[in-house]
């Protein structure tokens, strides 16, 4: 009697195999019964299992939102109180950034097992900001112009486009404040340009990083 | 049977449309990764991946992540032609008109 049961229920395991979603199972049966239906599902769960994954993301910009308001703040002091290395929490922020940056990067890069289309597309978009960023400092400040409007405005670019990629709307309005306050930091309120560059980094950096974190969440 | 004679058989079976499906939102997937999501047995995945790599639907690559050894899957243009090609048939079978 066992040995039937035995190879009933072997047989039985050999013909259900189970594909295991994080939000569902799909039960493989056999080829004859995928259905376009069944082909259309497993499609979609799988494209979306392995999507480019917002919550990771967001802690770039939380971490760089609050390193550059902590610099563009020491500024601000600095400049009011006659520090000479008031510019001194730029490069400082940098460092930090970057170090932080590579780590969780690499981090993430370990346990994700797996590189999304849209990854790609963000790392390069926002590499050759980094590399125009390089190059126009430098030339701004040696031609003695203060560079916080035109950062403003060059930071507009990589934030809105990852918005509009990613489509998060929150992250492309926020972006576009940068060309708001880089506007009136360059026409209008030259001198408050540490404070604009604050606000900016609050509303383009800190408010879409929590609000992408949530949405996945 | 008769109405997905047109249906790609490579692409059609369970297992090997959802290691196709996960390769076409990557640039590229390690084997685990695959593994994980998929949720099936080594033996029975890298046997299906076997079949979509003779079909050249796939490639994988074998190195070493630190002292581990790792396989990695791509897709090529051919598995992403055939994949579209599949998608395509598909919503004919759905929505005909």
């Amino acid at each position: 009697m066992w040995p039937q049961l035995f190879l009933r229920q072997s047989s039985l395991h050999h013909k259900l195999i189970y594909i295991c979603t994080n939000q569902n199972i799909i039960p493989m049966k056999t080829e004859q019964t995928l259905s376009p239906q069944d082909s259309l599902h497993i499609i979609n769960s799988m494209i979306n299992q392995a999507r480019f994954n917002f919550s990771k993301n967001s802690v770039f910009f939380i971490l760089w939102g609050c390193l550059l308001i902590a610099a563009s703040l020491f500024e601000l002091y600095g400049k009011s109180n006659g520090l000479f290395y008031h510019w001194a929490g730029w490069p400082i922020a940098g460092i930090l950034g970057g170090i932080g940056s590579t780590i969780y990067g690499n981090r993430k890069e370990k346990q994700q097992g797996h590189v999304p289309n849209l990854e790609r597309l963000y790392n390069q978009i926002w590499q050759v900001y980094l590399i125009t960023l390089a190059l126009l400092i430098p030339a701004l400040v040696f031609n003695h112009v203060t560079p916080n409007g035109y950062i403003m405005l060059l930071t507009a670019f990589p934030t809105v486009l990852t918005g509009s990629v990613l489509k998060f709307r929150p992250l492309v309005w926020g972006g576009a404040t940068f060309w708001v306050c880089g506007l009136i930091t360059l026409f209008v309120l030259p001198e408050m340009d540490n404070l604009l560059f604050a606000i900016s980094l609050v509303t383009g950096y800190i408010i879409p990083g929590i609000m992408m974190k949530k949405v996945t969440a | 049977m008769t109405a997905f004679q047109d249906l790609d058989p490579v692409l059609h079976q369970r297992l090997r449309l959802a290691v196709m499906s996960l390769l076409m939102a990557t640039e590229k997937a390690e084997f685990n990764f695959v593994l994980e999501k998929t949720g099936a047995t080594g033996g029975n995945l890298s046997i299906q991946l076997r079949k979509l790599e003779e079909a050249k639907y796939i490639t994988i690559s074998k190195s070493f992540k630190g002292n581990y050894p790792l396989t990695e899957l791509q897709k090529t243009e051919v598995g992403t032609k055939a994949f579209e090609d599949y998608a395509r048939s598909l919503r004919a079978y759905i929505d005909p008109q």
